[in-house]
């Protein structure tokens, strides 16, 4: 059986698809710190499709965001870097920064320490 | 003389009673006044079984480092088991938040007695462990997708390690603070 070579371009795009999916789902969730009112009415009707949505509330529509984006932006970027090469190196460092940055504004101090606590209803 | 027991002998017989034991931390759950019993049992088994297999499959990734044959299809299966597993186990958390969002439950009597724990510890938790699940995919895909090549470009054996190791490190994360939050309040 014949090898098959695969252009490099191919962990780019996995890369940033997974970057893009998880930067989406974070500012879906501080949108929702700063803009309760507008976030959560969107949000909900998002994640409407996942069953129970009515009691897990806006991280339903959070988890679709997340999942939507990374899914889409794997395809479309897929299709764009798979007959390009890349350096590899480059790009591992690329994503481990990128991927600590995600990180670092998960943690709620951070997002709130710029966004604000308020307001407090817990969701 | 061939000794009595040899390390592999120790090495399954400690694997097996870990994972014997571990298991059973959720099953506590069966014990308490929950309503939502069987989402919670089902969401600490799946957290349980995830974390075990992922270590597994970061023990994988030493010999697909040192480009032992076979390693790769080895470890492939063991993502793709793994990816499964985060799935199901997601799924089962959304079903689980449901009573822990309830009035009354979780969310409330930690935020009027220590808001701490679900201000940073669960808001943090529940995002943080849906990072496994794109991590994990993308390294059992790249495997996949680069066998042919691994044995020429050391670097597509690092960008696995380093995906594989994150997708852990994730899983850790969401593991460690959902046994302390349930410590504090069972849902």
């Amino acid at each position: 059986m014949s090898k098959k070579r695969r252009n490099t371009g191919e962990i780019a795009a996995a890369f940033l698809a997974i970057c893009i999916g998880l930067t989406g789902m974070i500012a879906s969730h501080i949108w929702s710190v700063v803009d309760q009112i507008n976030a959560h009415l969107t949000l909900l009707k998002i994640g409407s499709w996942i069953p129970g949505w009515w009691g897990i509330g806006p991280y339903a529509g959070k988890e679709t965001v997340g999942l939507v984006l990374w899914i889409a932006s794997w395809f479309v970027l897929h299709l764009i870097f798979k007959r390009t090469n890349v350096s590899l190196k480059g790009w591992t460092y690329v994503f481990m920064v990128m991927f600590s940055i995600i990180v670092i504004f998960t943690w709620p101090p951070v997002y709130h320490a710029i966004w604000g606590w308020l307001p407090t209803l817990p969701f | 003389m061939k000794p009595t027991f040899n390390s592999r002998d120790l090495a399954v017989t400690q694997a097996c009673v870990a994972a014997l034991f571990f298991l059973m931390i959720p099953l506590f759950n069966l014990m308490g006044i929950s309503s939502y019993t069987l989402s919670s049992v089902l969401h600490g088994l799946g957290a349980t079984i995830t974390v075990m297999i992922s270590c597994y499959s970061l023990h994988q990734v030493y010999p697909l480092l040192r480009r032992k044959e076979g390693s790769a299809a080895k470890l492939e299966f063991t993502l793709w088991l793994t990816c499964v597993l985060v799935l199901v186990t997601i799924i089962a958390a959304n079903w689980l938040y449901i009573g822990y969002r309830a009035p009354d439950s979780g969310q409330q009597w930690l935020l009027y007695h220590n808001p701490i724990a679900h201000t940073v510890m669960m808001e943090f938790k529940e995002f943080v462990s849906l990072f496994p699940l794109p991590l994990g995919v993308t390294a059992a895909w790249i495997l996949r997708r680069f066998r042919d090549q691994l044995s020429e470009d050391t670097g597509i054996a690092s960008v696995i390690a380093l995906l594989v190791t994150l997708m852990w490190i994730c899983l850790m994360i969401g593991f460690v603070l959902g046994i302390g939050l349930a410590k504090l309040r069972m849902v």
